[in-house]
């Protein structure tokens, strides 16, 4: 037997065993590797996707917009229409029937498609002349006008319904859906989801009415809201008839009655020609009348039985052009002129302070939009937004959007021999139609978010109804017709105003607290205090908010003046209680250092005792005895206004005096004496300072006021309850945690060698920590504000409680605000998914997002250089 | 070394000049200056401020959360305008009173008030007169009386809406009358001084304002501003006139004035929940707490005060007199309150049941119908199954409407006859009746019972009366699942993504870039990832979900709106950071030498990091999950997004199936608060409940940071142990 072999073998294979690892071992090694690196970086991607997601959302807001030739269908008109002039005409909202309706009275319904005529309907007879018509493809009603002096309303519009399965003929049956066929003088199309739905047109026309005195109407306009209906006409001898029918349907019987009021006015026609456009607005409470030539006059219609004349104006200030497109943009408000040298604008009427009209208003052009190169052939308003589409003789069409100021797309018109005559905005906003003599031009619109751009985001943006450009944020209202705002501004103002004030607030508070716990406080102390003030982190904001808006905000506007004067005295009450500490005796002050927090306590209610003594006083020395009346600015002079703003100013100032030229003298002249009668010396020294610099600040105060500057009505102003002020003290209140710890570790991290040096070399504490720890950890304490300041831009739920909620810009410390943070909390739950306002939505959180990013950034690179430089000290 | 030191060796230096210091040490001046106590003393003002704020913060929140459930007594007052309010004094408060408040009072009030402020206001032109400054006094107000005139003028409705000629056109004439007759003014004012004076009592005085007023009402209701500039005389002038320097003397006087605010309750009969009494208005002996007013906590229409005045049971009057009654009260109470609770457990737990079958059922019917058609077979054998099923859970629903039918007669024998303070009498039902004491006769032991009672149904049981009464029991139990499954899903993402930074990314530029952004991320707005919460998960994953599973529910969404699930995955994400950051502190924190030891044994890496590294960072990682808990509890912004609400009708954990409903919606005590505070009617009741959910908030988050704490000590204590 030979074990030897056998046994070293047998060594052998152990050793090779013990060093080899088993193969599970392996596999589960290298398992866990892939699956951590795989978790680690899903994880951290899944984390950053939330910047890239909210990206992605806001992107398509500033798409450019598009109108796409629709190619696949092959459009005409209805051929027997060519041979007659076109006065009115429209489509319904899938595109699948057009009509269009002639001077002799015929209207015609057809396929675009195909050109197939599918029925014809008369209006009027033949014999009748036409003398004015007018429709409105919003509100799908019909005025004409006769010359027989007769008038006649009406509505024309598509009816929807889904046709039940055995109505409907065999061949028509397996239908493929998406197709289209005739079917009972109306366009069957069969939907996706296999339902059969039938477009028909309806027309419906009231009784024709004589006009009294056998006038005849040469312009005509109707206006239709609820419960009205007002119409305006010009007669052929020159005067304006404007009356109102008002419908009533008594809701017990459901008999309906109608009121009828009328108002007339003769209008001098300037070398005797009628005007060429009669508008009427909306409410029906004005009438436009222009001109060929671009004169434009303007009548005041709010009492309809006596109609006045408001203003005139020249819409074409160049001699020898013409007038040639007037529309009103939705709404009926806004008036879009279209000239002969390709300008397209908007007028709508301002309301200024001193306008010397009668309605108080006067008209201006609000919007330039780009012009075109040649005349403008037609203007049309989009019957559901405040879209505008242009077409130029050279047939070009352009595609407007009027709030934002811009072009959106264009097109050109093929201009064959029957080239475009009439111009159609489809009822859902997805197509521009252009008819000709024998031919339908159609472009798809693709403009989801027009009123999205940069500068209308941004910058000042003229809305309708408003006196001068504005930043305004209004995402929703009642009204369809409503002009959405999307100023941003006022809400980065807000959010701004916010962090400004908590900062100013918090800010020092934190730091003052931080720079006392780390230099003079006892360790034991120390480590008692630093947890205290860190639970006001684990306070949710919510609980801020709240006790904010509903406990503080009434308190504190029972006692703005004590609040004011404990301002003051709080800074008093400290530095005297310091004044006369130092009158102790020197050996009793070093013995006594560590009980210098118990004076600090003390201190506090004393303060308050001299706020409640001094706020009176103040209010009626300053505030005429009313703070609230006096900031309204009812009573009281601007001394007052400005003794707030120059009281710190006036401290510094008399600070430094003091520091510069009275402690030298102080210094030099008090060699020998001893240290209590220094103290006391001292402590004169200070009570003098305080009268100089009230003395200093009042008599600037007083000056400036004499001069003529009051500082109310800008950022001192009517006291709101739920205002900055509060807003500023809360959210101070939750950064001061933050900004404390990260003070205190900087103030901490700097290394005792520094400090055992200073001291050693026989500098105070004081002028250690003034001259080598604070130097020292600066950007220390400075990172520390800024991951405050990140705080304070994002918080949302004190800003959503405690500050008002309007948007306003507005620098008033007494005034509410709205946040971005407030802002989305507040609309995002009610925006629909994907609109502009949606997406606006998500702009504001991605703002935020970037803005609390970069600011903790460089927070956060400060501080690891910092910290870097505080090791290698 | 840093550029910095030898600045500061040279600021040393400087300090320590030889000859200066000797001439320093001797002069206590330089020594008082040096040590700038008043700059130390500013720097703990700070500190003091801080610390001041978080106390007494914490105070307000502890002593007003918990002095809500404490019953207080009940007091009567009368008030000269014969009203008698029975309630509880809810707060305080010390106001102005003035000429200007009187408008909103009733006339015995007013009358009251009149007295109190005429002799102030009698006073005041006595000393004018006395000290012979009324003239300039007079003459001072001049110019703001002319201003205030035409200011009024020109705010009249009729005047604001006329063209801007007639608008001018007035204004003109007001102008000028006021030039014109500026003697006639002199001599109005002088009657009003005059009456002033010769009036002790005020009602001449009160005779003359009222005169005033009226010539000016009827002047102001004209509707025609031509009528207005032709009706505008002189006499209607000195009203104004008059009217207006009468109410300028009278501007600056007040009187402090304390009032309270009574909660009175019986809402179906007064419209109102509260009352505020101002002291002057009690009669004399007004005041009294009367022995046997009862509170009665109901259902609904909030509290009820009064006297009871018999009690029926089973239909016949068994108790007369207020003693009686409340002893026949403490008998029947507790069996109407059974019956109660059985009704509403058939109401709640087995029709819950009922229509959740029934909802299953045609849900299934629904899927059939998208898979096959409704003109298919099958769908016609599930409509038949349908039919059949619904007939079986209808019978059973009509079972239990019976039921329910019999408690409510039951119940409706069992009233109690209640008298209010101002003589209504009214019957509440047994059953309705929450919580009933007398509360003027409690003892000090029975008020705490009543106490605790409150606070028990405060934790356990579910709100009413618009979130302002009952308890916040789901609020807290939403709370609760919505942190732990936040938890479930942030600490072992965060663990995972903190072992790869520290343990596998090779370090460099990029790991720590990534650091850098994922500590920032802990910083950026929490409202930022409810924003993406609601856009990505309820909006897109939720809305696929919904497609993919759910169709037969569609249009109504499943997934595709707020709930638990995206509410907790929004926190983890909000959160991951905290834990992230918290991790990898604890495992770069694990000693080098231990890996390397481990490593030397022969250990694999994972071996080393699941048998070395994670144990000993394990209290670390506890930190990091209990920081991101208390943050994740404490949260609103987000959660009002995606998926808080106001009152959820179900749990989002019970006992049907499956158990966890994570798409179900839920209550949140943070939002709760936010709620409550802002979107309540009647706030003031409300306002005492937000304190106590806010104690309760805060005691929670407190509560689960102190858990979290002592399983990080046991956790340590036990790796320590091992090592």
């Amino acid at each position: 037997m030979a074990a030897g072999p056998e046994q070293s073998e047998i060594r052998a294979r152990r050793q090779r065993r013990q060093r080899k690892s088993r193969k599970s071992v392996l596999i589960v090694d290298r398992l866990a590797q892939f699956l951590i690196t795989i978790g680690g970086i899903g994880t951290i991607v899944a984390v950053s996707s939330v910047c890239v997601f909210l990206v992605l959302v806001v992107i398509p807001l500033f798409q450019s917009s598009h109108l796409t030739r629709d190619l696949d269908q092959p459009l005409s008109t209805a051929q027997a229409s060519a041979d007659r002039k076109v006065v009115v005409g429209g489509v319904d909202e899938y595109l699948t029937m057009a009509w269009l309706a002639t001077d002799d009275g015929l209207l015609r319904t057809y396929r675009p498609e195909s050109g197939e005529e599918l029925a014809e309907v008369r209006l009027f007879d033949a014999e009748k002349e036409l003398t004015a018509c007018v429709y409105d493809p919003r509100e799908d009603y019909l005025g004409l006008a006769f010359a027989d002096s007769t008038i006649q309303l009406g509505k024309i519009d598509f009816t929807t319904r889904f046709v039940p399965l055995h109505d409907i003929p065999a061949d028509l049956q397996d239908l493929p859906p998406g197709q289209r066929a005739a079917f009972q003088d109306g366009v069957m199309e069969r939907t996706n989801e296999g339902q059969f739905r039938l477009q028909t047109l309806r027309v419906e026309l009231d009784d024709p009415v004589e006009l009294e005195g056998g006038a005849i109407a040469a312009r005509l306009d109707v206006s239709i809201s609820s419960s009205d209906t007002v119409v305006a006409m010009l007669t052929r001898d020159s005067e304006l008839r404007v009356a109102k029918v008002r419908k009533r349907k008594n809701l017990l019987t459901g008999k309906e009655t109608s009121t009828l009021t009328e108002g007339k006015l003769p209008v001098k026609l300037p070398e005797g020609k009628l005007p060429e456009y009669l508008k009427l607005a909306g409410l029906g409470d004005t009438v436009f009348l222009a001109w060929e030539d671009g004169w434009l006059q303007r009548f005041d219609t709010r009492r309809i039985t006596a109609p006045v004349f408001a203003e005139e104006l020249d819409l074409v200030e160049e001699p020898g052009e013409r007038l040639t497109a007037l529309e009103f943009l939705i709404g009926k408000t806004t008036l879009m002129s279209g000239d002969s040298l390709g300008r397209v604008r908007a007028w709508f009427r301002i309301k200024p302070e001193d306008a010397e009209t009668v309605d108080g208003a006067v008209l201006v052009a609000a919007h330039d939009l780009p012009a075109g190169a040649t005349e403008v052939k037609q203007l049309v308003a989009s019957p559901r937004s405040r879209m505008l589409a242009a077409m130029f003789a050279d047939g070009v069409i352009r595609l407007y959007h009027v709030t934002s100021n811009q072009q959106l797309a264009d097109a050109e018109v093929a201009m064959g021999s029957g080239r475009a005559e009439r111009l159609m905005i489809a009822p859902k906003d997805d197509a521009i139609l252009a008819i000709g003599r024998d031919q339908l031009d159609s472009w798809r619109i693709d403009s989801p978010h027009p009123s999205a751009t940069w500068s209308a985001i941004f910058g000042k943006v003229w809305y309708e109804g408003y006196n001068e450009p504005k930043h305004v944020w209004q995402s929703s209202s009642g009204t369809d017709d409503f002009e959405e705002k999307f100023g941003m501004m006022p809400l980065v103002f807000g959010t701004l105003k916010a962090t400004f004030y908590s900062m100013l607030f918090g800010a020092p508070l934190a730091v003052l607290a931080a720079i006392y716990t780390s230099e003079f406080l006892h360790p034991r102390v120390r480590a008692k205090v630093k947890p205290t003030i860190e639970v006001m982190a684990s306070l949710p904001s919510v609980v801020l908010g709240f006790l904010a808006a509903l406990f503080f905000a009434p308190i504190i506007q029972d006692i703005v003046p004590e609040s004011i004067a404990f301002l003051v005295a709080l800074p008093f009450t400290y530095l005297l209680f310091a004044y006369l500490w130092q009158l102790f005796p020197e050996k009793l002050a070093v013995r006594m250092r560590n009980y210098r927090m118990v004076g600090m306590v003390v201190a506090f209610p004393a303060a308050i005792l001299f706020a409640i003594w001094w706020g009176p006083i103040i209010q009626n020395w300053l505030f005429a005895g009313n703070i609230m009346a006096w900031l309204d600015g009812q009573i009281g002079t601007g001394t007052g206004a400005w003794m707030f703003i120059l009281l710190p100013l006036s401290c510094v100032a008399v600070a430094f005096l003091s520091a510069a030229f009275f402690k030298p003298i102080l210094r030099s002249v008090t060699e020998s004496m001893g240290r209590q009668s220094f103290a006391l010396l001292d402590l004169l020294r200070f009570l003098l300072n305080c009268l100089l610099i009230l003395a200093l600040a009042y008599a600037a105060s007083w000056l400036l006021n004499a001069v003529g500057f009051d500082p109310r009505g800008t950022y001192i102003d009517t006291y709101v309850q739920r205002n900055a002020l509060v807003v500023g003290l809360i959210m101070g209140f939750a950064i001061i945690p933050i900004i404390y710890t990260i003070s205190d570790d900087a103030l901490s991290a700097v290394p005792d060698s520094l400090r055992a040096a200073s001291l050693g070399a026989g500098a105070t504490r004081w002028q250690t920590t003034i001259r080598v720890i604070i130097p020292t950890a600066m950007s220390g304490l400075f990172s520390a504000m800024m991951i405050g300041l990140g705080r304070a831009v994002g918080e949302t739920m004190i800003v959503l409680m405690a500050a008002g909620n309007t948007p306003v810009m507005d620098w008033n410390i007494f005034n509410g605000f709205r946040t971005l943070s407030a802002n989305i909390a507040v609309e995002l739950p009610e925006a629909v998914r994907d609109s502009t306002h949606y997406r606006m939505l998500f702009l504001a959180a991605l703002a935020l997002f970037v803005m609390t990013f970069l600011v903790n950034t460089v927070a956060e690179v400060i501080r690891l250089r910092f910290r870097k430089r505080a090791f290698q000290l | 070394m840093s550029t910095e030191v030898p600045e500061l060796v040279e600021t040393a230096e400087s300090v320590g000049d030889a000859p200066r210091r000797r001439r320093r040490t001797r002069n206590a001046a330089h020594s008082i200056l040096a040590h700038n106590e008043p700059m130390v003393w500013l720097t703990g003002a700070g500190l003091v401020i801080c610390l001041v704020m978080v106390l007494s913060l914490l105070l307000l929140v502890v002593s007003k959360g918990s002095a809500t459930f404490w019953p207080s007594a009940l007091v009567q007052v009368t008030t000269v305008n014969g009203k008698t309010h029975l309630g509880e004094v809810t707060r305080e408060s010390t106001f102005m009173l003035s000429f200007q408040s009187l408008g909103g009072m009733e006339d015995a009030s007013r009358e009251q008030a009149t007295k109190i402020l005429h002799p102030l206001y009698r006073q005041r032109v006595v000393d004018l007169v006395e000290a012979d400054r009324l003239q300039s006094y007079l003459e001072g107000l001049l110019e703001n009386t002319k201003a205030a005139i035409r200011i009024s003028v020109a705010q009249n409705p009729t005047v604001r809406d006329a063209t801007a000629s007639e608008r001018h056109a007035l204004l003109e004439a007001v102008d000028s009358a006021m030039e014109t007759e500026s003697e006639r003014l002199t001599t109005a004012t002088a009657r009003a001084v005059e009456a002033t004076l010769a009036d002790e009592s005020g009602d001449e005085l009160q005779a003359l304002r009222e005169q005033y007023r009226q010539t000016q009402a009827d002047w102001r209701a004209l509707s025609d501003v031509a009528a207005m500039q032709a009706e505008f005389t002189p006499e209607l002038l000195e009203s104004i006139w008059g009217a207006q320097l009468l109410s300028l003397l009278s501007y600056e006087i007040q009187y402090p004035m304390d009032r309270r605010l009574i909660r009175t309750g019986n809402f179906e009969l007064t419209g109102e929940h509260f009352n505020w009494v101002s002291d002057f208005e009690v009669v004399d002996d007004g005041e009294t707490k009367p022995d046997w007013a009862v509170l009665f906590e109901r259902l609904s229409w909030g509290r009820f005060y009064g006297i009871p005045q018999s009690l029926t049971a089973d239909g016949e009057v068994v108790a007369t007199g207020p003693e009686e009654v409340w002893t026949s009260f403490q008998k029947y109470h507790p069996e109407a309150r059974d019956r109660w609770h059985q009704r509403r457990r058939l109401e709640i737990v087995d029709i819950g049941r009922i229509n959740h079958a029934l909802e299953a059922a045609r849900l299934a019917l629904k899927d059939v119908e998208l898979a096959h058609g409704r003109d298919s077979s099958q769908w016609q054998a599930a409509n038949d199954k349908f039919t059949q099923d619904k007939e079986v859970l209808d019978a059973e629903f009509d079972q239990i409407r019976k039921e329910i039918q019999r408690i409510d007669a039951e119940n409706e024998k069992f009233q109690v006859l209640v008298k209010t303070s101002d003589g209504q009498e009214t019957s509440l039902q047994l059953a309705e009746i929450v919580r009933a004491f007398p509360a003027n006769q409690l003892s000090t032991v029975e008020r705490i019972g009543v106490y605790f009672s409150r606070w028990r149904e405060f934790l356990l049981d579910d709100p009413r009366e618009a979130n302002s009464e009952g308890g916040v029991f789901p609020a807290i139990w939403g709370t609760v699942v919505m942190t732990m499954l936040m938890s479930i899903a942030v600490v072992p993402f965060g663990v995972l993504a903190a072992l790869y930074l520290r343990e596998y990314a090779k370090a460099g530029l990029m790991v720590s870039t990534v650091r850098i952004a994922v500590n920032n991320l802990a910083g950026v707005p929490s409202i930022v990832f409810g924003v993406f919460g609601l856009g990505f998960f309820c909006y897109i994953v939720g809305a696929n979900i919904d497609q993919l599973l759910f169709s037969a529910k569609l249009p109504t969404a499943t997934f595709g709106t707020g709930g638990l699930m995206w509410a907790s995955l929004t926190l983890a994400l909000l959160t991951l950071p905290v834990v992230i950051v918290a991790t990898e502190e604890a495992l770069a924190a694990v000693p080098r030498s231990m890996r390397e030891g481990s490593l030397a044994c022969g250990a694999s890496k994972w071996q080393t990091i699941r048998r070395i590294v994670l144990p000993r960072a394990m209290p670390g990682i506890m930190t990091g999950m209990i920081l991101a808990m208390a943050r994740g509890a404490g949260e609103v912004a987000p959660l009002m997004l995606v998926g808080a609400v106001k009152l959820a009708p179900e749990l989002p954990l019970d006992g049907s199936f499956p158990f966890i409903h994570l798409e179900r919606s839920f209550m949140h005590l943070g939002f709760h608060i936010f709620d409550l505070g802002f979107q309540s009617q009647n706030s003031e009741a409300a306002q005492p409940m937000v304190f106590t959910t806010t104690l309760l908030l805060i005691a929670l988050i407190a509560l689960m940071n102190v858990m979290a704490i002592m399983l990080r000590s046991r956790l340590r204590k036990k790796f320590d142990a091992g090592h």
